[in-house]
């Protein structure tokens, strides 16, 4: 009876306390615990760190527990413990990456800019912000 | 006995309408809103705060004296300090994002800065 | 223990809430129900830039509009208690029934002591960090 109720969540169920990787619609990159589920896929992260990737670097956040609202989870999936050490990618301080990512993200507003003032000229509007937001 | 197992299951039965009854009702209790203003943000970025007249459980409002907060036209989501008066307005519940009262709310510096 | 009876667990203690719209709220948690709706109480919210700043002596907020929430780390602990006494209780009640308790985890998992250290209190652990804040 069970397993019929719980279909939808029956793999979410298996990584229960695995070390998950989960990307939300926003972009942002969480890595921590997977505590809990329900039947919306909503989430509890433990110990978790928001990891921004700029390029081959990347940096972590220290960020605790997380309830994380099912609708916006873009993936999930379980790191390997043994190979997370061997990422072809370098670890940088938070201030580093997050200054790299602020340079990311005007270089990116500039050219939404660019290209919505192009479009606008032809006649077509396209609201930046709005679909600049929603990345999935 | 079976008299006491009926006693048992209505007993239980109650309970559970209690359990429904208080999951049913909402948490929030709008009458204590009811004619001073309120500040409303909505789904897609509008912002607008008037004197609460009227809800239903739904979260429908009626305003009145509304004004809404205009926003940047390149960002939906920033304010510009433009507003433009509304009167009388129905505010569709489902469209309600955020309700908080106006008394005592006002912008203020960056509280976290100082711990930076 | 369910997402929710986290949240549920989380009453009365700080909280940062970030709605699907950029904007976070700072606050401690007053009530929430099983749609995730919730009230705040001393709430700071700041927009989704990172550069205005409101106060609110308590707001209402739609769970169909939250993204996330970020609960203090001590929660989870208490939560593992009461679902532990919770067990207790109906295990001395109904002589050890599995039921839907089967997944509740040992209270013993006690060793989350390399939590991230938060120098700067709870207020700290909260503020708002985005890069895209511009002077």
């Amino acid at each position: 009876m069970n397993k019929i109720e719980l279909e939808g969540t029956a793999h979410l169920l298996d990584e229960l306390d695995k070390k998950l990787m989960v990307l939300l619609r926003d972009g942002r990159t969480l890595i921590g615990y997977l505590r809990s589920v329900d039947q919306f896929a909503n989430l509890v992260l433990h110990k978790t760190i928001e990891r921004i990737h700029v390029g081959k670097e990347y940096g972590d956040i220290p960020r605790g527990i997380f309830i994380v609202r099912g609708e916006n989870v873009v993936l999930l999936g379980e790191i390997d413990i043994d190979r997370e050490d061997k990422l072809p990618l370098t670890e940088i301080s938070v201030d580093d990456v997050l200054d790299a990512q602020r340079k990311e993200q005007e270089l990116h507003i500039e050219k939404q800019r660019l290209i919505s003032k192009a479009l606008k000229e032809r006649g077509l509007q396209m609201n930046a912000d709005l679909v600049q937001d929603d990345l999935y | 006995m079976a008299s006491g197992d009926s006693e048992k299951r209505k007993a239980n039965n109650q309970m559970q309408d209690q359990k429904e009854k208080k999951r049913k009702e909402s948490i929030l209790d709008l009458s204590k809103y009811l004619e001073k203003t309120i500040r409303v943000k909505f789904a897609g970025g509008r912002e607008a705060s008037g004197i609460l007249k009227g809800y239903d459980p739904l979260l429908n409002l009626v305003l009145d004296n509304t004004i809404e907060y205009l926003r940047d036209p390149d960002d939906p989501y920033k304010l510009a300090e433009d507003t433009r008066e509304l009167g009388l307005v129905v505010c569709r519940g489902t469209s309600v994002v955020l309700i908080c009262p106006m008394d005592g709310m006002e912008s203020i510096p960056n509280p976290f800065i100082s711990q930076d | 223990m369910l997402p929710l009876s986290l949240l549920r667990t989380a009453q009365n203690h700080p909280m940062l809430v970030e709605l699907k719209n950029g904007e976070t709220y700072n606050g401690h948690l007053v009530s929430c129900d099983n749609w995730m709706n919730i009230n705040l109480r001393e709430v700071i919210c700041t927009s989704r830039d990172g550069d205005k700043f409101w106060r609110m002596p308590e707001c209402y907020i739609r769970g169909s509009t939250i993204k996330y929430l970020r609960i203090p780390d001590e929660v989870i602990d208490m939560v593992k208690e009461e679902t532990v006494t919770k067990n207790k209780q109906s295990r001395d009640q109904k002589g050890g029934r599995g039921g839907q308790n089967q997944r509740n985890r040992p209270a013993a998992r006690g060793n989350f002591g390399g939590r991230a250290n938060k120098p700067g209190g709870q207020q700290k652990l909260f503020q708002k960090n985005k890069p895209t804040k511009l002077a």
